[in-house]
C-alpha cells in the first residue's frame, strides 16, 4: 500500500485529474486507517461529496463513488466508504475504507454496537441493518450516534 | 506486505514448489488490488484450476485452495478465498486476488449491482446471493454477466 510519504499533496487535496491509480489504497500507519483513491460520479447530490457522508458505487465507473444513494447513477446498497473532506463532482480524492471513520448523517438512531449499512433514504447517510441488509454492512458503531454524527468502524471495504 | 521490489516472478507465475511463505498478502500499488499466496489443493474440480475461476479453502490445511464447491475437500460457499489470476495445476502454488476490480465467471444470470457468492452448482462460478447467504458475499457486481463478469471483491482480505 501507498504510505502517507508517498503523496504530494495533503491526504485531502483533490483535483480534477489523477495524482495516482484510481482505487489505490493507502495505509496511514500513525492513525491506523486505510483510504482509496476514487473520482467522485458526474452527478452527486449537492454538487459534491462532504467530510463524513457516506458512499456508494456508481454506474459510471470502477471506482466512481457517489453521495445519492437512492436516484441517480449511485449504487446506493453497494457500500464504498466515507469522504474525509469536500470532493466536487468529477474530481478525484481519498475517501476512507479502513479503520475508525467519523460518520455525520445517521438517521439519529443508531446505537453502540449496531452494524450499519448505507441509508437508501437519505443521501449521504447511514442507519442500523435490518433483515436482510447483512450483506450491505460495512461497519460497526462505536458509540451512539449523537445528533447525526458517530464514529464507525470500517470493514469489509477493501 | 510483499513490496514490488520483493517479487521473484510476475504475480502469474506459478510453480511445483513454494516461492514465498503460504499466505504472503501482495499489494500492487498500481492497482489497488491484494493477492495472497496460496497452494492448490491436491484433488480439484478440474486437474488445473482456470483462470478466472473462485476458489474456496480446502481441507488440506492453511492457505489450500479448491474450485470444487460442492464435494471432495474444498470447504464450499460458505469459506471463499479468491479469484484465480493464473492457471494452476493441482498441488501448485501462486497468488489469488482478494481485493479490488476482479474478472470471474458468473452462471449467466448476475445483474449490475448485485451481490455474488461463490456458485454452490457451478465449481468455480459465481451466483447472485440468495436470501440467507449474506455471510458468503465476496463481492459486487459492476456489469451484467455475459458469463463474465467484474466484481469489486470485499471481506476476503
Amino acid at each position: 500500500m501507498l504510505q502517507l510519504s508517498d503523496l504530494t499533496q495533503p491526504l485531502t487535496y483533490y483535483g480534477a485529474t489523477t495524482l495516482h491509480v484510481l482505487g489505490s489504497l493507502l495505509y496511514d500507519e500513525e492513525a491506523a486507517k486505510v483510504y482509496r483513491y476514487c473520482r467522485v460520479a458526474a452527478a452527486a447530490t449537492n454538487n459534491a461529496l462532504a467530510a463524513g457522508e457516506c458512499t456508494c458505487a456508481d454506474t459510471g465507473g470502477i471506482y466512481y463513488v457517489n453521495n445519492d444513494m437512492a436516484g441517480g447513477t449511485g449504487l446506493g446498497t453497494i457500500p464504498m466508504g466515507v469522504a474525509i473532506s469536500a470532493i466536487p463532482e468529477n474530481y478525484y480524492g481519498w475517501i476512507q475504507v479502513g479503520g475508525i471513520a467519523a460518520v455525520t448523517i445517521t438517521d439519529a438512531g443508531v446505537a453502540a454496537g449496531d452494524f450499519i449499512v448505507n441509508n437508501t433514504g437519505e443521501d449521504g447517510g447511514c442507519d442500523t441493518m435490518a433483515d436482510g441488509e447483512e450483506e450491505q454492512v460495512f461497519g460497526i458503531v462505536v458509540a451512539d450516534d449523537v445528533g447525526d454524527a458517530a464514529d464507525v468502524l470500517l470493514r469489509g471495504l477493501y | 506486505m510483499i513490496l514490488d521490489q520483493g517479487l521473484l516472478y510476475p504475480l502469474t507465475h506459478v510453480s511445483s514448489s513454494a516461492l514465498y511463505d503460504l499466505g504472503q498478502v501482495y499489494h500492487d500499488n498500481t492497482t489497488g488490488r491484494i493477492y495472497r499466496y496460496v497452494k492448490a489443493a491436491a484433488a480439484c474440480a478440474t486437474d488445473v484450476i482456470t483462470l478466472l475461476h473462485a476458489v474456496c479453502w480446502d481441507e488440506g490445511g492453511e492457505w489450500i485452495v479448491n474450485n470444487d464447491f460442492a464435494a471432495g475437500t474444498g470447504l464450499g460457499v460458505t469459506a471463499p478465498a479468491g479469484v484465480i489470476i493464473a492457471a494452476l495445476p493441482e498441488g501448485y502454488y501462486g497468488w489469488i486476488q482478494q481485493s479490488g476490480l476482479a474478472y470471474c465467471i458468473g452462471d449467466g444470470s448476475i445483474a449490475k449491482g448485485e451481490a455474488v457468492v461463490l456458485d454452490s452448482a457451478n465449481d468455480g462460478q459465481l451466483d447472485t446471493m440468495g436470501d440467507g447467504e449474506e455471510e458468503q458475499v465476496i463481492g459486487a457486481a459492476i456489469e451484467d454477466d455475459a458469463p463474465n463478469v467484474h466484481v469489486i471483491l470485499r471481506g476476503l482480505y
